[in-house]
């Protein structure tokens, strides 16, 4: 019975030729082939990482030395605004002292000139007298 | 005859550019003495004082005058309106140690038209000469000049600009300003 039932497995799972031309129609049914898709990868070759750790660290600094060099700059704005103020201060009232001069000048001038043309009166005798 | 009249055209351009700037020239030279260096003077001399703000300057001395001060606030009103004040003084220690030609070409420029002496004196005795010029334009006085010399001193002022006699008059009993009997020309037509 059981021989019967091996026989009959035997046979049925003997090893059978492919019909003719199964191969062609397989590879015909099939779908065409995709292109394989390009995948670029985003991480950099391990060469290039040092340089970006280095770049990290510039960008502050850079922002520092612009935030230390506007501050000098408005220190150095500040510093020459108030040498141009005191000095023309300075000048202006240099210039004031000269014109008030000037004016002292210009009345004992003016003085001398109304000595001359209105001479004090002559001292009366009684004026002599005291 | 177009090459003419771009010529013309060129011409009438440059006149009007330059008339504004040539008549503010003359203004300013109108009352303006030309002053000698003095400078063998000034090394002679033991005092001296030049004072030569011109209107630049003397806008800046005017507005540095503190009002708070009398003298001070009638030198304000007085300088506002004036374009240059020119002072030269020298104090000698011998008489007549300074050329008097110097001080003949100063009062030679005087006898230009506009120029009135208002003041002349001349003591033989005291050997002082003073004289006070003002120059009169269109009833307003725009320059006053005084020339002073003594034996051991002598003193030129130039004051230019409109002077305005009132605020002159202002000026008495501050820097010793006497009344020079200078009257202002305004006066007569406020009495109408």
């Amino acid at each position: 019975m059981t021989e019967d039932l091996e026989n009959r497995m035997r046979r049925a799972m003997r090893k059978v030729d492919a019909p003719e031309g199964l191969a062609d129609r397989i590879l015909a049914a099939l779908p065409p082939r995709a292109a394989p898709a390009i995948v670029t990868t985003l991480v950099p070759p391990p060469a290039a990482r040092p340089a970006r750790s280095g770049w990290r660290h510039a960008m502050p600094a850079a922002l520092a030395a612009s935030f230390v060099g506007a501050i000098l700059l408005g220190v150095f704005a500040a510093d020459q605004r108030d040498r141009i103020v005191a000095a023309r201060d300075a000048e202006g009232e240099a210039a004031s002292r000269a014109l008030m001069d000037a004016l002292r000048v210009t009345s004992q001038k003016l003085d001398l000139a109304y000595q001359a043309v209105n001479p004090p009166p002559p001292a009366t005798d009684e004026e002599n007298r005291t | 005859m177009k090459r003419i009249l771009n010529i013309h055209v060129a011409l009438l351009a440059t006149v009007l550019v330059t008339a504004p700037a040539f008549a503010q020239s003359v203004a300013l030279q109108r009352g303006l003495l030309r002053l000698p260096e003095f400078a063998r003077v000034a090394d002679k001399a033991s005092e001296t004082v030049n004072v030569t703000p011109g209107s630049k300057l003397l806008g800046i001395a005017c507005r540095f005058l503190d009002t708070n001060d009398p003298e001070e606030a009638d030198a304000k009103k007085l300088c506002t309106s004036l374009r240059g004040v020119f002072v030269r003084s020298f104090k000698f220690d011998e008489d007549f140690a300074y050329p008097k030609s110097d001080i003949d070409s100063v009062r030679r420029q005087l006898s230009a038209p506009g120029w009135s002496r208002i003041v002349e004196s001349r003591s033989k005795k005291e050997h002082t000469d003073v004289d006070v010029f003002v120059l009169i334009e269109n009833d307003k006085a725009m320059g006053l000049a005084i020339i002073a010399n003594q034996p051991r001193e002598f003193t030129i002022v130039n004051i230019v600009g409109a002077i305005d006699l009132e605020n002159l008059h202002d000026l008495e009993g501050k820097f010793g300003v006497p009344n020079l009997g200078i009257e202002s020309a305004k006066k007569p037509a406020e009495k109408k």
